[in-house]
């Protein structure tokens, strides 16, 4: 016993040393495989969450001139979306609020107030929370195309899960011939670039064309714009393509978002725990 | 007292260039590759006296406060506490035992520019290494990581030379 003792007043320095190790490792893969991680522990709650949205308001004024542009061509392309959407088609009359149709989305404006782009597990924290409706398992997507996926929500913060994240998955479609694909951001991919698999070898995927968003996890609707292929390679001995594309979305500079709220969620959980 | 205000004071301030300055810095293509932690540089300069124990809870804390920040709970902290854990050690080996005053605080002027500038680009090397080895988690870019290491410890390196110059009494 007392050798025992002797041994660890000898070594007690090495003995803290490993203890700490152990507990830093012990949170650090708590932390990662948790997707939905403690909130107390992170920027989503209030104390770094107001220091960040104060960096974030003295640092917004330096870009407004990217962040205006960005807004107006997004203004466009919706205006566009919607005046081509009152063409007249027929001669029956067409109620507005016709209980045929039923809004299944909803957005909600955000401002990014903390992003990260040049680790392997970067988040994003953005300034809407708990009190604003946000919950777990919302789409967020920006001016030009998806963003992530909230995976921590706070009071009045949340944090959110970017395709530039190690432990993003998504099923994605190729959108010329609609063919499905997993989004995934590998150790050879820069914060430009992602990776699709699982898109069948016998698909012509060619440079330029279009990833968009499949609609098959509910989190987004479908056609969202992901990213453009960049390169396409096949992988020797399986079916599948491995195809490299350029994110739309600069994580670089990135200021707005808007979080996507599925009014239908609930019967597409049913539908899939049924499965 | 007054020194560990100090150095309070400073680890406060590379808190604040690390997490909203250099973090957030856009560099164009070298972005990915360019992402040095300069925050290393309080647990390095510290008095060499201090007891390892107590100079590793001071890491701990420090590197908490980092990683409540950067959204990354336990890859700051390790890394912070495993440089606390091998400065005293790596010290002895590097420099012979009258190289250095163990009372006084270490920077370029009390151990010798060429000095310091060794044995800080060693401490933040291993700093570096070992939070990119942990970060990442598999060892099949394990040269990418060790370039990737070795460049921001010089990046580091530079950083300190600029605080030191900016901190030394004008006499």
């Amino acid at each position: 016993m007392r050798n025992i003792i002797r041994l660890i007043q000898s070594n007690s320095n090495l003995l803290l040393f490993l203890l700490i190790q152990v507990i830093c490792f012990a949170l650090l893969f708590n932390w990662r495989n948790t997707l939905h991680h403690s909130r107390y522990l992170s920027s989503t709650n209030q104390v770094f969450g107001n220091i960040l949205s104060i960096n974030a308001s003295i640092t917004s004024y330096f870009n407004l001139t990217k962040i205006n542009q960005g807004l107006s061509l997004e203004n466009e392309l919706l205006n566009s979306k919607l005046y081509n959407q009152e063409i007249l088609v027929s001669s029956d009359f067409v109620f507005l609020n016709d209980s045929v149709y039923k809004n299944q989305y909803g957005f909600l404006y955000s401002d990014v107030i903390s992003s990260q782009y040049k680790n392997r597990e970067n988040i994003l924290i953005l300034n809407k929370g708990l009190k604003n409706g946000v919950q777990l398992d919302m789409g967020v997507i920006g001016d030009v195309g998806l963003i992530g996926v909230v995976v921590g929500v706070g009071n009045y913060y949340c944090s959110v899960l970017p395709i530039i994240n190690n432990k993003f998955e998504l099923a994605v479609r190729h959108k010329k011939t609609k063919s499905f694909g997993v989004i995934k951001w590998l150790s050879d991919d820069n914060w430009q670039t992602a990776t699709v698999e699982d898109i069948p070898s016998y698909m012509k995927v060619s440079l330029g064309d279009v990833i968009e968003t499949s609609g098959a996890t509910g989190i987004f609707p479908k056609g969202i714009l992901v990213g453009t292929v960049i390169k396409v390679e096949e992988i020797e001995g399986t079916q599948f393509l491995n195809v490299k594309i350029a994110i739309s979305e600069d994580y670089a500079s990135i200021y707005n978002s808007y979080i996507i709220q599925n009014k239908l969620r609930g019967q597409f959980k049913l539908l899939k725990q049924g499965e | 007292m007054i020194g560990f205000l100090q150095k309070g004071l400073l680890f406060f301030v590379l808190l604040v260039v690390q997490v909203f300055f250099i973090d957030q810095l856009d560099i164009g293509q070298a972005n990915f590759f360019i992402a040095p932690l300069i925050y290393g540089l309080v647990i390095i300069s510290l008095p060499p006296s201090l007891e390892i124990w107590l100079l590793m809870v001071l890491a701990l804390i420090m590197g908490l406060s980092i990683d409540l920040f950067r959204n990354t709970i336990g890859l700051n902290m390790s890394s912070l506490v495993m440089v606390a854990f091998l400065k005293n050690p790596l010290l002895n080996t590097i420099f012979s035992k009258d190289g250095y005053d163990p009372l006084k605080e270490l920077n370029f002027t009390t151990i010798g520019w060429s000095n310091f500038l060794f044995f800080s680009l060693v401490m933040l090397f291993i700093h570096h290494f070992w939070f990119y080895i942990i970060e990442d988690f598999h060892f099949n870019r394990l040269h990418v990581l060790l370039l990737k290491a070795l460049i921001n410890a010089l990046i580091s390196v530079g950083f300190f030379i600029l605080v030191h110059l900016i901190t030394i009494k004008r006499k």
